[in-house]
Order: C-alpha cells, then structure tokens, then sequence
C-alpha cells in the first residue's frame, strides 16, 4: 500500500518552518495538483471528445453522473500519466522556489528528506 | 594581455554600495505561500481560457471540484507518490549543491579560491578516500619531505 502523498507535502512544510495550516497547505497544494492533471488529461484529447465531452457535463448537475462521464473520455493510464506529471513539476518548482530561502540547517534536513524521499520511490504501477 | 576598460570610481562605489545592500532573504514560509498563490492563479486562469471556448462544463466541472476523476482503484495516490518521488530526485542535487554553496560562504571559501569542483562535491560527500584528494597528496608529499629533511639535520 501507497503511503499519504499529503505527509510528504507536510514533512516539507515541517523541514521549512511553516506555521500557518499545514493541512490547508498540503490539501491545497492536492487540489492543485488534481486540478493540472484534469487539465492536461482534457488537452490531450481529440477537439470533438472534448467538445462532446463538455456537453455531456452541461446536461447533468448529478455529481456522480458527472464524474462517470468524465471517465468515460479520460481513461485511468491517461489519467495516471497526467498526475504523475504535474506532480513532478509542482513539487520540483516549490522545491526550487523554497532552496534559496532556506537556512543551512534546513537545507540540510531537507537534503536528507529529499534523498530518503527519493529511495522510497513505490515501483511504476 | 587584454587591458580591461577603466572603471570610475563612482562606479567602483555603486557596485561596493550593491554588494551592501543584498536583499533581505524571504522567510521561506512566505516563499512556500507565495509559490501555492501564484501556482493556483496560473490554473484558474487557464481553466477560465478553457471556459471561455466551447468547454464550458469541462472548466466549470474542475473549478467545482478537483477530484471529479473518481480514483476507486487508488491509481492517483500512487501517481501522486511517483510524481513528488521523481520531483524529489531531480531536485536533490539542487539542494546538495546549494548546501555546499551556503558551507563555503560561512567558511569564507570563494569560488574563485576553491572552485566546487566533481572531485571536491565527492570528497565533501565522504565518498572519496581521502588519499585520492589533490590537496591531500600534495600535503603528504610536503609532510615527508619536512620529516625527511628534518631527519636529516
């Protein structure tokens, strides 16, 4: 079984010193997340399952109904693939954004967070 | 030798009085805030785009809620995982480095003096022995060359 992706983005959070919400934060930072890889997954389709797709939407204000067709046009690997992808990217470019900010006691904690993190990776499903 | 062009004195000053006046760090937690808000404006603005063409429910759909792609076999959460896993690896090194960087200047190594190169990040590392350091070589060459001088007198 897959450990929390959200204790990752709080162990970060831990290493730089964030006071605020941290649950917020990493619930925010999913979304975020989620929110890409749906864009992503859309783009990536042929312009008439797009548009056919959308209408589909437009009919229904059922949430279940809604996400059934969803899954209907975005298959689980496409869905896969593009949340592997814009988790990478979110999470290099805050990683990035954070470096230069941190002291080098933090640096090194999340070095060390960062190489454990890395030797953890679960096999490609 | 190339001559290098002549610098004003003014221009000597302006670049000492920069050198003095480095802007203050950001406190990393405001970085981290600063990142989320300019990250989440970057997606509704291009699903706003989305809903501006003929995709109307699909842009609408998303910015109501993030998970409308139900995830019953957990496919997401093992995404999720890979994805920072992948993210984490090719940023480490980023770390490393910047690590190292920050070590110098609290040493008062410039790069000029001691440049970081693969040979002194690998040392550094403790991944080299240390009888195949450059420096050290050089020293132990010295060390016996002093003894065997001094065993001389």
């Amino acid at each position: 079984m897959y450990p929390d992706p959200k204790a990752i983005i709080l162990n970060v959070l831990d290493i730089i010193g964030y006071e605020d919400d941290k649950k917020t934060y990493a619930d925010t930072f999913m979304q975020l997340c989620r929110k890409q890889a749906l864009i992503a997954a859309i783009q990536s389709l042929p312009r008439h399952q797009q548009e056919a797709c959308s209408k589909e939407l437009m009919q229904t204000s059922d949430e279940q109904e809604k996400s059934n067709i969803l899954a209907k046009y975005i298959t689980p690997r496409q869905y896969q693939h593009a949340l592997q992808n814009a988790a990478q990217t979110l999470f290099s470019e805050f990683i990035k954004t954070l470096i230069p900010t941190l002291s080098p006691e933090q640096l090194t904690s999340l070095q060390t967070y960062l190489d454990a993190l890395t030797q953890q990776q679960p096999p490609p499903s | 030798m190339a001559q290098l062009p002549e610098r004003s004195q003014f221009q000597i000053q302006a670049e000492g009085e920069n050198l003095l006046h480095t802007p203050e760090k950001k406190h990393p937690a405001k970085a981290a805030k600063e990142f989320l808000r300019s990250f989440l404006n970057d997606t509704n603005e291009r699903i706003a785009l989305m809903g501006a063409s003929a995709f109307t429910g699909i842009a609408s759909y998303i910015l109501a809620n993030a998970s409308v792609y139900k995830d019953p076999t957990g496919i997401g959460v093992g995404a999720l995982m890979i994805g920072f896993a992948v993210g984490a690896e090719a940023m480490r090194m980023r770390a490393y480095h910047s690590r190292l960087a920050s070590q110098s200047r609290q040493e008062g190594v410039t790069d000029q003096s001691y440049p970081l190169s693969e040979e002194y990040i690998a040392s550094a590392h403790g991944t080299m022995p240390t009888a195949s350091y450059p420096h050290s070589s050089e020293q132990t060459r010295y060390r016996e060359y002093n003894e065997g001088y001094r065993g001389n007198e």
